[in-house]
């Protein structure tokens, strides 16, 4: 899964250097960081044991 | 020698209307900076951030992860792509910077990218401090100058945040001007180039790391991938 995550955020790269049209460019950074946001979700498995 | 006469002058939102007869006239707001050497200031700051998340990322894969053979973390590998989803807004203005296409509103999307990466970075950043905030944990990894890498790295996300915040609050004045000069130019693309290899490279270790994996396992002492072919016990 992290290795497709850096797949994507380096597709998102070349579509920023390569893709003219913005809302291709933000449709694929979009991808990235909800795939990024989706491991980090995945790997906080346990309740913090805090009180604030 | 004709006169003109104006019959109304008003400002609103940085534009000015002037009303002539029955025409108005709207004068956008500027969408330069004030003075071309701050545009090329704003290019260049541009170039220092991804340049910087660079080294950062270099530093934490060739030092700590090849040189003192530190498996980095779950945790530590998403921070790493926060920090790409950052760089990302400064690749977006620069590359539109040096195409001659980048507007007042592409330069805010490339802000807004590095917002958002910063603030996805920053909460990875927070949690895993937060996992190792009780006295007399030594937290996870090496230290640099009395701070653990994921201490540095919330600080980097902060530090993008404030400079994405000033740069906003200022509007176009930084609006990123591209090098009249070639050498500045290819000087530009060439850090492209390592932020390219850089993610490469960066997806390259964790395949070696996770191997046919789904996912990292939370305390990664060798090279998955190395031991599915065989190559090491």
């Amino acid at each position: 899964m992290d290795t497709i995550v850096f797949a994507l955020i380096l597709v998102a790269a070349l579509l920023i250097i390569f893709v003219k049209k913005r809302w291709v460019v933000i449709l694929g950074y979009s991808i990235a960081f909800v795939a990024t946001a989706a491991l980090f979700a995945h790997h906080v498995t346990s309740v913090l044991d805090l009180s604030f | 020698m004709s006169e003109i006469h104006v019959s109304a002058l008003q400002t609103e939102n940085a534009s000015t209307t002037v009303v002539v007869g029955d025409t108005r006239v709207v004068v956008p707001a500027p969408t330069k900076p004030h003075h071309v050497l701050l545009g090329k200031l704003g290019f260049w700051a541009q170039v220092g951030f991804m340049l910087a998340y660079i080294g950062v990322l270099s530093g934490a894969m060739f030092y700590f992860q090849f040189g003192l053979n530190e498996m980095p973390c779950p945790l530590c590998i998403t921070q790493r792509m926060g920090m790409m989803l950052s760089s990302l807004g400064a690749l977006y203005v620069i590359v539109g910077s040096l195409r001659g296409r980048l507007s007042p509103a592409g330069f805010m999307t490339g802000l807004g990218f590095a917002i958002l990466g910063a603030l996805l970075g920053a909460a990875m950043s927070i949690r895993q401090i937060l996992l190792h905030i009780m006295p007399g944990d030594p937290g996870y990894g090496g230290a640099v100058l009395g701070l653990h890498l994921y201490t540095w790295a919330l600080v980097s996300f902060v530090v993008v945040l404030v400079f994405a915040g000033v740069l906003l609050t200022l509007g176009t004045e930084f609006l990123p001007v591209r090098p009249s000069s070639k050498f500045g130019r290819v000087v530009a693309w060439v850090v492209i180039g390592i932020f390219i290899f850089t993610v490469v490279a960066n997806m390259v270790v964790v395949f070696a790391e996770e191997g046919f994996n789904m996912y990292l396992p939370d305390d990664p002492t060798n090279w998955i991938l190395f031991q599915q072919l065989g190559w090491s016990k």
